[in-house]
C-alpha cells in the first residue's frame, strides 16, 4: 500500500473530510476518483492519515442540473454501480452514504467546528463549487514532492485480484482495456469521445499474432463492448464473468498495462501509477491537465504513461503497445 | 391525540417545510443559512428521539456476509415495520473481502435502511454515535454496554425466523427489475420459470429436477459454468453480466427458486417465491425445514440424488398450484 502522506509529515490525529454532494457533483466515474486522489492529495499535505468520505443525495432530487437524467426512479442503480470508485483511497476510514441533508448538515458544522480539514473546503460546499476535474492540486504537490499518493485497488478487493491473475493470467502481460462507447451505453452522453471499436479489435487480433504473451482484459459496462472480442483467443472479459466495477478496479491496479481512450477507467491508471496509453483526449482537457495540447505525459508521467491527444487506428495502438510492452516487460525480466 | 403530541407533530412539520425551502435556495449565503438551520434542526430532532440507528459489527467478512446482512436488516425490520433507519457497519480494518460492493448493494435494497455507514475503525463509529443516536438511546446503559453486535453466521433460530411468513421485504431498483422482467418475456415466454443456484456438489440435482420437467425453463445464477450434458432447458446466466439487484430480480420474478441459502435465497423469501432452499447450516439442525407451500430448506443436504426426487415432487405440487393444469401452461 502506498503512503499517501506527505513525507517528513508527521503523523497527524486528523481525518480528512471528503464531501462528495450529488446536488452539484456528477455521478461519473472518472470524476469520483479524480475527487478521490483530491481527497489522498490534501491528506497528504496537510498531515492526515486518514479519510472520512461523506456522499450525499436528496432521494427527492438526486442529480445536479447538468444531469437532469438522474431522479428518484433511477438513482439507486447508478450510486449502486458508482460505489467502488469511492473505495479506491488508501488511506479511507469511513464512507458514509447520507440521504438526509440535516443529517450531513449536522456533521458539516461539527466537523467544521472541530477544524478538520474538508474538500471541498466549508466555503467551496456552501458556494457548492467542487473542482472535481482539474490537475492543478496534482501537479503542485508533485513539484513540490516528487511524487503522488496513488489510489489503490477498492477496498478488500487486491487479494482477489492477485487470485485472478494467478488463476486466468498465470505469467503474461496483462493489459487491462477500456474503449469508450458512450453510445452504447444505458445514459449516452458526449459521443464524440468515442473510440472506434473495430480499431481496437483489429489491434488486439494482430498483437495475438505479435506478442503471444498479451493478455486484454476488457473493461467497462456490459453493454458496451464489442461481442466479436468474445472470439478473440487473447481477451477476457470480467463482466462476462460474473464480475463488477470493484473487480475490474482491482484488476486494472494489479495489470501490467493500461490501454483505452480518455474516460473514467483512464482516471484509475492515471491516478494508480500504472503504465499506460491514454488516447482520444479532448483538447479542452489540456488547461485542467496543466499541459499543452499534444504533450506526450503528464507532469507527473513517466516514460511508459504516454498521451495520445488524436483519435486512435491500430498502427498506433500497435507503435505503442510495441514500446511500452518491450520496456516493461524488459524491465521485469521476463 | 394528546396536546403535547399535537405540538410535537406540529414542530416536526413545521421543520421539515423550512428545511425544503431553504434546500431550494441552494446559493451562498442561504446556503450557508440552511445548513446551520437544518443541522439545528437535525440536532433537535434527536433530542426529541426521532430517528433510529442500527449497528453492526463484523469480525469475519466473508463470501457469507451478504446474506448475514439481509438476515440483520430482515431481523431489523420485523421489529420496527414502516420506520426508516440509518444502518452502521463497522469492517474489519484489513477487509480481504470482495464482496464489498454486493453488500453495499444489499444495504440500498432494504426500503427502510435510509443513510449507509461503514467504518474501517471502532473509534470513528464511536465517535458519529453522537449525531446518530437520539438521546433516548444515548441515556440508554444497555445500549452503552453493547453498543453492537457481531454480524456472524446466523444460528437456527435466525433462519428459522427468517423463514416465517411476514418478514420484510425488499424494493429493487426499477431498472432492474425491468431488466429482470425482460429478460424472462424474452427467454421463457409464458412457460414456467425457475431459478437455479445450486452449489457445486448439488448440480447433478440440479441436472435432474430439469429433466424431469421439460415444460419449463430453468435459469442458472450460480457462478460455475455451464458443463456438457447439462440439460437443455437449463440457461446459464453466468455471462450475462447481472448485477446483484439484476439478479434479485430475476429470482422475484420467476415462478419458484431452488437453491442456496445465500443473499438470492434471502430475495426469493423475502418475495415469496417459492423456495427450495440449501446450505448454510452450522450444524446441529434438523434434516430440513418446511414452510408448507412457500418455502423449504435443507440445511446440510448431503446426496444430492436422494434429494432430487423430494425436490422435483414439491416443485411440480407448488407450480401446479398455481396453475392447477401444468400441460395447458404450455
Amino acid at each position: 500500500m502506498s503512503d499517501a502522506r506527505a513525507p517528513g509529515s508527521s503523523r497527524s490525529t486528523r481525518p480528512m473530510i471528503g464531501i462528495y454532494d450529488f446536488s452539484y457533483a456528477p455521478y461519473a466515474l472518472g470524476d469520483a476518483l479524480t475527487w478521490t486522489m483530491n481527497l489522498n492529495v490534501i491528506a497528504a499535505a496537510k498531515g492526515c492519515d486518514a479519510i472520512d468520505q461523506y456522499l450525499v443525495i436528496d432521494p427527492i432530487r438526486p442529480g445536479s442540473r447538468y444531469q437532469r437524467f438522474v431522479n428518484q426512479h433511477n438513482y439507486v442503480s447508478i450510486i449502486d454501480n458508482l460505489f467502488p470508485a469511492f473505495l479506491c483511497s488508501p488511506l479511507l476510514r469511513s464512507f458514509k452514504l447520507i440521504r438526509h441533508s440535516s443529517t450531513f448538515n449536522l456533521f458539516f458544522l461539527r466537523e467544521v467546528a472541530r477544524g478538520r480539514p474538508t474538500w471541498p473546503s466549508f466555503l467551496g460546499h456552501l458556494s457548492r463549487r467542487l473542482d472535481f476535474i482539474s490537475h492543478r492540486r496534482f501537479n503542485a504537490y508533485h513539484r513540490k514532492y516528487g511524487q503522488l499518493p496513488w489510489l489503490t485497488a477498492p477496498r478488500g478487493y487486491d487479494a482477489w485480484a492477485d487470485t485472478f491473475r494467478r488463476a486466468h493470467c498465470e505469467d503474461r502481460f496483462v493489459v487491462a482495456v477500456n474503449v469508450r462507447q458512450g453510445a452504447l451505453g444505458l445514459t449516452p452522453a458526449n459521443l464524440y469521445r468515442d473510440s472506434p471499436l473495430p480499431e481496437w479489435h483489429a489491434f488486439m487480433q494482430l498483437a495475438a499474432a505479435r506478442h503471444p504473451d498479451a493478455q486484454f482484459l476488457i473493461l467497462g459496462g456490459y453493454t458496451e463492448w464489442g461481442r466479436e472480442m468474445h472470439r478473440l483467443p487473447n481477451v477476457l472479459i470480467p463482466r462476462a464473468m460474473g464480475l463488477g466495477l470493484a473487480h475490474e478496479l482491482a484488476l486494472l491496479h494489479r495489470a501490467d498495462l493500461f490501454m483505452g481512450s480518455s474516460s473514467g477507467f483512464a482516471t484509475m491508471a492515471t491516478f494508480c501509477n500504472k503504465p499506460y496509453l491514454i488516447t482520444n483526449i479532448q483538447h479542452l482537457f489540456s488547461r485542467y491537465a496543466g499541459i499543452p495540447v499534444g504533450a506526450r505525459h503528464y507532469p507527473f508521467g513517466n516514460e511508459n504513461q504516454i498521451l495520445y491527444w488524436e483519435r486512435e487506428n491500430r498502427d498506433v495502438l500497435m507503435a505503442f503497445f510495441d514500446e511500452i510492452h518491450d520496456r516493461v516487460r524488459g524491465r521485469s525480466g521476463s | 391525540m394528546s396536546t403535547q403530541v399535537k405540538l410535537t407533530l406540529l414542530r416536526w412539520r413545521l421543520l421539515n417545510i423550512a428545511d425544503r425551502i431553504l434546500n431550494r435556495l441552494q446559493f451562498f449565503p442561504l446556503t450557508l443559512l440552511f445548513v446551520v438551520f437544518s443541522g439545528v434542526g437535525r440536532a433537535i430532532q434527536l433530542r426529541l428521539g426521532h430517528g433510529l440507528v442500527r449497528v453492526e459489527g463484523v469480525t469475519n467478512a466473508g463470501e457469507s456476509l451478504p446474506r448475514n446482512v439481509m438476515f440483520w436488516l430482515g431481523r431489523t425490520l420485523a421489529s420496527h415495520p414502516g420506520q426508516q433507519f440509518d444502518v452502521c457497519l463497522r469492517l474489519p480494518r484489513e477487509a480481504t473481502s470482495h464482496r464489498l460492493h454486493d453488500v453495499f448493494s444489499v444495504l440500498l435494497a432494504f426500503p427502510g435502511s435510509h443513510s449507509i455507514y461503514l467504518y474501517w475503525d471502532s473509534s470513528s463509529l464511536a465517535d458519529d454515535m453522537p449525531l446518530l443516536q437520539t438521546k433516548l438511546d444515548l441515556d440508554d446503559p444497555a445500549v452503552l454496554a453493547s453498543p453492537y453486535e457481531d454480524l456472524g453466521p446466523p444460528g437456527i433460530r435466525e433462519f428459522e425466523a427468517f423463514l416465517r411468513p411476514g418478514r420484510a421485504e425488499i424494493a429493487l431498483p426499477v431498472a432492474a427489475v425491468r431488466e429482470a422482467q425482460t429478460l424472462l418475456k424474452r427467454l421463457a415466454g409464458g412457460t414456467y420459470a425457475v431459478c437455479l443456484n445450486v452449489p457445486a456438489g448439488l448440480r447433478p440435482l440440479a441436472d435432474t429436477v430439469a429433466r424431469s420437467r421439460p415444460d419449463a425453463q430453468f435459469f442458472d445464477l450460480s457462478p460455475a459454468p455451464q458443463r456438457t450434458g447439462t440439460p437443455e432447458n437449463i440457461h446459464s446466466l453466468l455471462h450475462f453480466g447481472l448485477t446483484l439487484h439484476e439478479r434479485m430480480a430475476l429470482v422475484q420474478a420467476v415462478d419458484a427458486y431452488v437453491g442456496s441459502f445465500d443473499e438470492l435465497g434471502c430475495a426469493a423469501v423475502m418475495s415469496a417465491r417459492k423456495a427450495v432452499l440449501f446450505g448454510g447450516g452450522i450444524g446441529g439442525e434438523p434434516e430440513r425445514i418446511d414452510r408448507g407451500d412457500a418455502a423449504v430448506w435443507y440445511p446440510s443436504p448431503e446426496d444430492p440424488m436422494a434429494l432430487a426426487e423430494a425436490v422435483v415432487q414439491r416443485l411440480s405440487r407448488r407450480l401446479a398450484s398455481d396453475d392447477k393444469d401444468w400441460g395447458n401452461a404450455q
